[in-house]
């Protein structure tokens, strides 16, 4: 018995696509040594769970909310080497001696959006390190200058001031 | 014979016993009716500010509701008894309903299935138009399913689809709920099986979504948001295409699965007929 198939049926709204679920589960722009696309490989990560800490009484003493992620830094192969040494020197105090690099999240109630909330922080934490490092220009570093140099200018300048008002008040020798 | 009381009395005799139902009214006692929008006189009880030469209080405008309290309109009940309604059900309570075998994860589920179960009820006549699927319970949430809902939430398909399942948002108007919450009772009337309308104004936008997993939704974009969703929510997709399962779909216009509109179902002798007139044919798949 052939599938009952209207007017509106999916084949004939959208001709060019295809109508079964997924066979295909490898993502379309995967993260490689080149450029951080913003997708992470889950199974590089380990993902534990333990008690969260604060109020709750017998709900928060019993269910796993806490979410730990933990990754390698160094062994990433889908993470650019300059991210890498950035994100090293920025998170270092969650980088242990072994180099995992521990996210940690009890933000919510459900363990699996603390999940989700562990893998934006991965997410933003990355994007943020594959930034290129701020360098003043050229004028912003002149104008630095000149303020320093004006600046030392008046401190002379207050101090002398300073100096003849004190010297004033001393006795005439 | 004898005086008219006599003739009365004994006509009594014969006539039914004076009840209710018997009586008539006494046409020399009328009591005037007064039409809806005609002016009656009414009795003043009670005088207020008008009658005592006081002013009234700051913002009074003659009796209507003053801007004050007007402004600013909070109509969150405006036209309540004409919109749809989605009564809840909770993930808690699907993954119960499935452990206690009330529902069979290996079959696709949809809201004919939630209803046999006698634990979800829902009643068009209060405008309940499907189920809405509610994220309580989304973290103890295990079971592998096929589900079609009418509307649902970015954390519920997370939920179902990091377990390896499917889910859909399908819109069914008020005559296609009516015979599929309760199907035996449809098909005991009689009646051709109905031609599922296609979503009102309002609803078009969210079907036709790939981010709600709309049932009118292109299946590539569909694909690509769960791969988002995956990313999102930190879990691995499986692949469907070892699962016939998870690739059973109704279509747009049919009510329920494995029947056509315009079948009419013969529960008695146990048949199906289905109408031979092309034209009759046609028009149920338009």
């Amino acid at each position: 018995m052939p599938a009952f198939k209207s007017d509106q049926s999916l084949d004939k709204l959208y001709p060019k696509s295809n109508t079964t679920s997924s066979t295909d589960t490898t993502p379309a722009k995967p993260s490689t040594a080149q450029q951080f696309t913003g997708h992470i490989p889950i199974d590089k990560l380990e993902i534990s769970y333990c008690r969260s800490s604060g109020p709750g009484g017998q709900h928060v003493n019993t269910t796993n909310t806490k979410v730990t992620v933990q990754l390698h830094l160094q062994s990433a192969d889908w993470i650019p080497h300059e991210t890498k040494l950035r994100l090293q020197e920025l998170h270092k105090n969650s980088i242990n001696k072994e180099g995992f690099w521990m996210i940690r999240s009890d933000k919510t109630r459900i363990q699996m959006m603390n999940v989700a909330d562990c893998m934006d922080k991965i997410r933003c934490y990355i994007t943020e390190a594959s930034k290129p490092l701020y360098t003043p220009s050229i004028e912003t570093l002149e104008k630095i200058r000149l303020n320093r140099e004006r600046a030392a200018i008046r401190r002379l300048e207050q101090k002398r001031i300073r100096s003849v008002t004190k010297s004033s008040r001393r006795s005439v020798d | 014979m004898s005086s008219p009381t006599e003739k009365a009395l004994h006509l009594l005799r014969y006539l039914p016993r004076v009840s209710l139902n018997n009586l008539s009214p006494n046409p020399y006692f009328k009591k005037k009716t007064y039409k809806v929008g005609q002016y009656r006189p009414r009795e003043k009880i009670n005088k207020s500010n008008r009658e005592r030469l006081r002013f009234w209080p700051v913002g009074y405008e003659g009796g209507r509701v003053p801007f004050y309290l007007k402004i600013p309109i909070e109509e969150y009940y405006k036209n309540h008894k004409y919109r749809r309604q989605y009564p809840p059900l909770t993930l808690f309570q699907l993954q119960l309903m499935i452990d206690n075998k009330a529902i069979d994860p290996e079959e696709p589920i949809d809201l004919t299935s939630l209803c046999n179960t006698n634990f979800y009820r829902i009643d068009p006549r209060f405008n309940h138009f499907g189920v809405h699927l509610t994220d309580e319970g989304c973290n103890e949430f295990r079971a592998k399913v096929n589900i079609e809902v009418q509307y649902a939430r970015e954390p519920v398909i997370a939920a179902i689809e990091r377990n390896g399942g499917v889910i859909t948002a399908a819109y069914y108007d008020i005559n296609s709920v009516i015979a599929l919450h309760r199907p035996m009772d449809f098909f005991q009337k009689g009646e051709p099986i109905p031609k599922r309308m296609l979503p009102t104004e309002d609803a078009v936008e969210y079907y036709t979504d790939p981010k709600n997993r709309g049932y009118l939704a292109d299946p590539q974009k569909v694909e690509e948001e769960r791969q988002i969703l995956a990313q999102k929510y930190g879990y691995k997709l499986p692949d469907h295409s070892r699962d016939p399962i998870m690739n059973i779909r109704k279509d747009p216009r049919q009510v329920f699965f494995g029947l056509e509109p315009g079948w009419v179902v013969n529960l008695r002798d146990r048949q199906i007929l289905r109408p031979t007139d092309p034209d009759l044919n046609q028009y149920y798949r338009d």
